[in-house]
């Protein structure tokens, strides 16, 4: 399983370099958890994600392939995590709406050693330019992640939810 | 500026990694119910009338305590714990947490919280915030600051301390003494009688800071010169006499 996420995100990687415009992007968002254990807003679930999304066409449609780095507090502890996601750029007026689907591994911080993380992601973003070059947006999207070893632990290792938030472009 | 606020970002987490149990395996033989805000460990589910909601440490995943636990439910079957799950295991991010998870268990009558390190002191703040919610207060190797003082507290106070404990010592736990009610110092022998405002002191000697849960040797801490198993046992005995006191 995670040979695939590896392969995926060298496929992301080398797709960045042949394919046309670039964007960087920086995020914020917090989760709203639908666990069974616990539903309800998670505030200080919070994350932080850089990532470089680049554009290209098809058919005369839009799309773009980013792959990013994320770090923030998760239900469990601190966690970063690289990811690769893919996407539908449609542009409905002044705003630009995208229709996401990601996918992150990466690991929460534990001593003696971190743990694995893993999961994948799908929703929707809209945004808007504000300078030239500059896009404010918001994002919502469907989250599910999972801490396989954490098992060993806890009863509760993996985790599902809304995760929304803000984004910049530059 | 962004590769500098990255790299800031990526060193801080490097430095926010959270204890993990010792062993691999953690006993769940009394856990009721646990979902991402609390672990309820008992032997029955929704009966009881005394209930011990703990708060761990700083940087310490809460199942760590649960080898100590375990043995506290076995020679206390009537009485309930709740160990919180607060947010990246900083419990002075959400003082507010104990009080809502508290609030999802309304027939509970008693309330004893407790905490270890951080988790004490945040334990500390939330009793000075709502002092009648509580009938004691349980610190392990913890004080509460001058902000939230618990002198003129009319609750009964267990302070438990290790005497090889390096990141709370014995004279820090002397020099704030002024923020907890008057004291006694106490051995295992000790039968507890109800009074109100009254600290009750506990050395475990030879004990250290990580000898209240079960990861290891914490980082700053000093050796204990006797086992955790001992140190455990010896603080359970008196928690549970306390309790049963109130």
């Amino acid at each position: 399983m995670k040979k695939i996420h590896i392969f995926v995100f060298i496929i992301v990687l080398s797709s960045l370099k042949i394919f046309g415009q670039q964007n960087f992007r920086i995020s914020f968002s917090s989760d709203y958890s639908f666990n069974k254990s616990q539903k309800g807003f998670y505030m200080s679930n919070s994350g932080f994600r850089t990532s470089f999304d680049k554009l290209f066409y098809l058919k005369n449609k839009s799309y773009f392939l980013g792959t990013g780095l994320s770090v923030g507090v998760n239900s469990v502890a601190f966690f970063s995590a690289i990811d690769a996601r893919l996407g539908k750029n449609i542009s409905i007026g002044i705003f630009d709406l995208k229709i996401i689907a990601g996918m992150q591994q990466g690991a929460d911080w534990f001593r003696p050693k971190p743990l694995y993380l893993f999961g994948v992601y799908s929703g929707v973003e809209i945004s808007k330019q504000i300078l030239k070059k500059k896009r404010i947006g918001f994002f919502i999207q469907y989250k599910y992640y999972n801490i396989p070893k954490y098992k060993s632990y806890s009863t509760v290792n993996q985790f599902d939810g809304l995760n929304f938030g803000l984004c910049f472009y530059f | 500026m962004k590769q500098f606020l990255l790299f800031s970002i990526i060193f801080l987490f490097l430095f926010s990694c959270s204890y993990l149990p010792e062993n691999e395996k953690v006993e769940m033989n009394y856990v009721q119910e646990e979902t991402n805000d609390y672990i309820l460990i008992g032997e029955q589910e929704n009966a009881y009338d005394t209930c011990f909601i703990f708060v761990p440490g700083g940087l310490v995943d809460p199942h760590v305590y649960m080898c100590w636990m375990n043995s506290f439910i076995e020679q206390n079957p009537n009485y309930c714990i709740l160990l919180l799950k607060v947010p990246s295991n900083l419990a002075i991010i959400d003082q507010n947490k104990v009080l809502r998870v508290m609030k999802k268990f309304p027939n509970i009558k008693t309330w004893v919280i407790g905490g270890h390190s951080l988790g004490g002191v945040v334990a500390s703040a939330v009793v000075s915030i709502n002092p009648t919610y509580f009938s004691g207060l349980i610190l392990m190797a913890s004080w509460p600051t001058e902000s939230s003082s618990l002198a003129d507290w009319n609750g009964l106070v267990l302070s438990i301390y290790a005497s090889n404990d390096g990141l709370a010592t014995v004279d820090e736990i002397e020099a704030n003494k002024q923020f907890l009610p008057s004291g006694i110092d106490i051995d295992t022998s000790y039968i507890f009688n109800k009074k109100e405002n009254t600290t009750y002191y506990f050395e475990i000697i030879g004990g250290n800071h990580s000898g209240f849960g079960c990861y290891g040797l914490q980082k700053g801490d000093n050796q204990a010169d006797i086992t955790q198993k001992e140190q455990q046992k010896q603080f359970n005995s008196v928690i549970s006499k306390f309790i049963k006191s109130i």
